[in-house]
């Protein structure tokens, strides 16, 4: 850094690489020389800054402010620590993961160009996401299906292409579609959800034990998951 | 991306600066955790408040100040 700064600085960070057509996982159908141009860059650029302004203001921030403008004068007031800790409590850990999944599908979905080693990301994510979307159980099978078609096709070809790039715009779509925390219908699917994790245990049970005191252990858990403070159901 | 999974965990289990650390480390790796940043920022600053919020991005960056030194005392440019 002090012996080169400028130019550790210009790699490191390296936001104006031009990409090679011929690795492109998602741009194929996209003549060569527009792929190339700058006008698709800053477009592409563009709509990924609405797309993340959109989901901020009306996503992300919703555990603590009801609109944009409350967000904001929240940044000028010095709460409590009680105040603190119950707008903590709403940062659930579902809510991080699915940002923070999200955050990473909208970016690969305007990304100058993907490489086929960005699936290890998206690989991982989709099924999560689309879970999460309440999609129909068939659809989430078609779009994670397509997907693992797509990206396994080499070299990417222009239907390829297309299907990779749909596939990232369902993700979004749904997911932002989904994620109304204001919502009380979507946020009792969470809850309806958790119930259903007492059957697992029901699976892990051992066959000797006695009726009572399974069904009173039962119900001990699920008391405990529908109670537990991280995961609130109003 | 272990270190991107592994600071979502640790902020499931509400231990924020470790995982705004580990996240900073991942970024080192991969320019690509860049993506999540906004989401991360969201996050945190929904989590610690306004001013230890700003503390935990202002760590990023100064992780990422430590690691750029680093790197190039090794190469000896």
């Amino acid at each position: 850094m002090q012996a080169n700064p400028r130019g550790y600085l210009k790699r490191a960070f390296d936001l104006s690489r031009v990409f090679k057509y011929e690795w492109t996982v998602n741009w194929k159908f996209v003549s060569e020389e527009r792929f190339l141009s700058k006008e698709f860059a800053i477009g592409l650029l563009a709509s990924h800054a609405v797309l993340l302004t959109l989901f901020m203001t009306t996503r992300w921030l919703q555990p603590t402010s009801q609109n944009p403008i409350q967000a904001v004068k929240l940044l000028f007031q010095k709460p409590s620590a009680k105040q603190k800790e119950e707008r903590a409590k709403r940062v659930t850990p579902d809510f991080i993961l699915t940002t923070m999944l999200t955050a990473m599908t909208i970016g690969m979905l305007c990304a100058r160009s993907l490489h086929f080693q960005f699936f290890a990301w998206l690989g991982w994510s989709t099924p999560f996401l689309l879970w999460r979307s309440g999609l129909n159980p068939v659809m989430v099978y078609v779009v994670w299906f397509g997907q693992e078609l797509a990206w396994n096709i080499f070299p990417s070809n222009d239907l390829s292409s297309k299907i990779v790039v749909s596939c990232l715009a369902v993700v979004v779509v749904q997911i932002w579609l989904a994620t109304d925390y204001a919502d009380e219908e979507r946020t009792k699917n969470l809850a309806w959800v958790r119930a259903s994790q007492v059957k697992v245990t029901e699976k892990q049970l051992k066959r000797t034990e006695p009726p009572k005191q399974r069904s009173a252990r039962l119900e001990r858990e699920a008391n405990k998951i529908l109670n537990d403070p991280d995961w609130p159901t109003t | 991306m272990t270190g991107f999974f592994m600071a979502v965990y640790l902020f499931q289990k509400k231990h924020w600066n470790w995982g705004t650390l580990v996240f900073s480390a991942g970024l080192g790796v991969k320019m690509n955790l860049l993506l999540a940043l906004p989401a991360v920022g969201a996050l945190v600053y929904q989590a610690l408040g306004p001013q230890d919020g700003f503390m935990q991005a202002s760590n990023i960056f100064q992780i990422q100040v430590c690691e750029c030194l680093i790197l190039l005392k090794r190469h000896g440019i």
